[in-house]
């Protein structure tokens, strides 16, 4: 049996932006613990001095410093890979355009962060399998991003001779960094995958992740048109719906390490992230003879998971709908059974979120459509990469459900039905 | 008329001459600070990201040519890059890298189907060529096409071997000199960077021993005979110390300093500071003073200190050469 994990990034600092640090730290810190891990010694300082000042958490920043200033993305996915039992295990990499982001471009340019993966692709065709970030910004129009997109995925890398190999499986989308998944944009682009059968995974996680630190763009973006209801967003849920509301919060500790704005983009970034803004994108796409295969990935989050297990909610959630998200997406995979998927990914490294995917599985919708996946190498603050995955594989495979267990369901035959496409046949 | 029996002359040249040993110890502490930290791998790798980075086609072609096997082998790891990259390693890996991204490959592959140039048989050729004409334009493109129609007219023009052959050539030596233009200027550069750290040593060193130029000054000018002392081991020495740093520094090789000669160096200016018993050394800093003893105008001892910093960032070659002019006879 074939065995996967749905949600990994290799991408390194040299591929993320700039300024990456500066979304959770200080600023000045930020800058500091950049520059002076550029360096052999500085970075053996700083893996010396975290886990001093930081216990646990110290030596997991330091482990996650040290992957991410990784060489290139050929190391980091052999870091990645020593840390599986399973040497036929497949990987999916998730690729993230990251150039707009309020925290200045990347150095390698979003092009070269795709020649990177491909290089790893080349040099491991049969562990690695990627999905192509997209973002409304990377092209002019829809059209051209759409050409692009199938181009890419058209063109084969050779292996060796006689090899040849699609490079890219799926499709990616980070909407917290500025802009709604039914971007008029992207509509184009979603159609043809659709037809070619190819699964979109994006990211829905509760406040967790990256965003925009553009407060002006985000704050003027909030409400844009809906091309696949014809109105404006907030007008979706209702006419007399007010527009989606920049958060305003101040906390004085924040201000004064000047992370107010950051604190404030974030929570505002999560109406780009919301399961409800997928309701019409969603809705259109389930009337095609192959509607879209969309994963709303970290099902909402841990925390969101963790409430809905214990069916406690929130006074108030940043977003157009005041609803836990563990619960957005579970009523959208029952509404759209064959076309929703969540996956696990980083929640997983909550041990007690376990017991909620266990129960999830039971239930005969939701048992197809839960998937694995750890998204290392963001998790390393967490947990290692390792420990995560052996401790829900061991506790998985214990979980029969039917004929098969737990692992075997979420690792290998859900997985395979969603990233079965023209691409993966 | 001899110019060192003129006192003022003589003072001035002693107090260079201890500007130069100055700054001659100041480029080791640098120097072995830059080998620990790679400095100029790291330098040049910082720049080359910086200037090949082509925002009109989202890549960083020096991202490429640092991954690319040949170049990737001979740096020992992403912290340590490596220092040279020779200028046809640099000039092939970059033909290379063009012509075969996907970036590119995916744009011949639907360009009316598989896009071909006529004449040309060479793989690497074909792709550069195709990728000059796909590729959005920018200053790299532009670089890259005019590498190209120069080759062609060279190429087209020989009358030596096969015109593909001699048109890679010419591409390649088109490529080279640039890179060598372009290494000569991070070497400016690099030179910049170190002066301003050798100001930064040569202040915070001064600050240590007390190499106080104006208390030097002021103690030549008191006691001749130890400024005599100063230009007579000038003479005796001058060869051998100007020979420590006839050495180019460059941002792809060091200035070649043997342990030996480092040892020497030490050995006698350690020795000259304690025959001439001038206040030099860790116990004469201003930290070491007695409160009766902190010089009564900290400013004129701050102002010594900045002077020194400033002719430690001038470096030794720059003191030696005009201690020559000053001293050779017309």
């Amino acid at each position: 049996m074939q065995f996967y994990n749905i949600h990994s990034h290799i991408f390194n600092i040299k591929n993320a932006p700039k300024h990456f640090l500066r979304l959770y730290l200080p600023n000045f810190l930020a800058d500091f613990v950049d520059s002076a891990t550029n360096t052999e010694v500085g970075s053996a300082v700083f893996a010396f001095l975290l886990p001093l000042f930081g216990q646990d958490f110290g030596k997991r920043y330091a482990s996650f410093l040290k992957i991410g200033k990784s060489k290139n993305q050929d190391e980091i996915f052999r870091n990645l890979q020593i840390q599986y039992d399973d040497p036929k295990l497949k990987i999916v990499v998730l690729t993230m355009f990251m150039e707009q982001s309020g925290v200045g471009p990347t150095l390698t340019g979003y092009e070269g962060q795709l020649e990177g993966v491909i290089k790893v692709k080349r040099e491991n065709p049969d562990n690695i399998l990627v999905f192509l970030g997209i973002d409304p910004r990377w092209k002019k129009s829809g059209s051209e991003l759409k050409e692009t997109v199938q181009r890419y995925f058209d063109t084969k890398i050779k292996i060796n001779e006689g090899r040849w190999e699609y490079p890219f499986v799926g499709l990616k989308l980070y909407p917290s960094m500025g802009f709604y998944a039914f971007d008029e944009k992207l509509k184009e682009t979603f159609e043809w995958a659709a037809e070619k059968g190819i699964p979109v995974l994006t990211h829905c996680s509760y406040l967790g992740g990256m965003y925009n630190n553009d407060t002006q763009f985000i704050n003027n973006n909030l409400d844009p048109i809906d091309p696949y209801s014809g109105v404006k967003y907030s007008q979706t849920f209702s006419l007399n719906t007010p527009p989606p509301q920049p958060d305003q919060s101040k906390k004085f500790f924040k201000w004064i390490l000047g992370q107010n704005d950051n604190m404030r983009n974030l929570k505002t970034c999560s109406y780009f992230l919301e399961p409800a803004s997928y309701r019409s994108l969603i809705a259109y796409f389930s009337k095609k003879d192959r509607p879209l295969k969309i994963c709303l990935a970290h099902y909402g989050g841990a925390e969101h998971i963790l409430e809905e297990q214990q069916n406690q909610s929130s006074s108030k959630y940043f977003g157009m709908v005041q609803q836990n998200w563990c619960k957005q997406i579970n009523d959208l995979i029952t509404k759209y059974p064959t076309q929703i998927y969540t996956d696990v990914a980083y929640a997983v490294g909550d041990r007690k979120t376990h017991a909620k995917f266990f129960e999830d599985l039971k239930n005969p919708i939701l048992e197809k459509q839960l998937l694995f996946g750890t998204d290392f190498f963001l998790t390393e603050r967490l947990t290692p990469e390792k420990l995560n995955y052996d401790t829900f594989k061991n506790s998985a495979l214990h979980q029969p459900i039917g004929n098969a267990n737990a692992w075997e369901i979420m690792a290998s035959r859900n997985i395979e039905t969603f990233l079965k496409s023209d691409y993966y046949p | 008329m001899d110019i060192f029996a003129i006192p003022f002359l003589s003072t001035a040249i002693a107090v260079i001459f201890s500007w130069a040993l100055f700054a001659i110890f100041c480029s080791y502490l640098l120097e072995a600070w830059g080998q620990i930290m790679s400095d100029r791998g790291r330098f040049l790798k910082k720049n080359l990201y910086l200037q090949l980075k082509d925002d009109q086609n989202g890549i960083n072609w020096a991202e490429l040519i640092y991954n690319q096997g040949t170049v990737e082998l001979i740096s020992q790891d992403s912290k340590n890059p490596t220092n040279y990259i020779s200028p046809k390693l640099f000039a092939e890996t970059l033909v290379e890298v063009v012509g075969s991204t996907h970036m590119v490959q995916s744009q011949i592959n639907t360009h009316s189907g598989e896009a071909r140039i006529e004449g040309l048989n060479s793989p690497v050729l074909q792709n550069f060529k195709l990728a000059t004409t796909l590729l959005n334009s920018s200053d790299l493109t532009t670089l890259l096409k005019r590498a190209l129609y120069i080759a062609e007219l060279k190429g087209n023009d020989s009358e030596n071997g096969s015109s593909e052959r001699i048109i890679y050539q010419e591409l390649i030596s088109y490529l080279s000199n640039w890179y060598n233009d372009l290494t000569d200027q991070i070497t400016n550069w690099y030179k910049r960077k170190t002066r301003h750290r050798l100001f930064y040593i040569g202040t915070i060193l001064a600050l240590l021993i007390n190499a106080d130029s104006i208390q030097l000054f002021s103690i030549y000018l008191e006691y001749p005979s130890k400024s005599a002392q100063i230009v007579h081991y000038y003479h005796e020495n001058s060869d051998r110390l100007e020979a420590l740093h006839t050495e180019e520094n460059t941002v792809t090789s060091p200035p070649k300093m043997g342990t030996d000669a480092k040892t020497d160096y030490l050995k006698t200016v350690n020795k000259l500071v304690e025959d001439i018993q001038i206040p030099i050394g860790w116990e004469y800093n201003i930290f070491h003073e007695t409160e009766e003893r902190i010089p009564n105008n900290l400013i004129h001892k701050l102002l010594g200190i900045l002077i020194s910093g400033f002719a430690a960032s001038l470096g030794a070659p720059f003191w030696f050469d005009l201690l020559k002019k000053a001293t050779t006879k017309p």
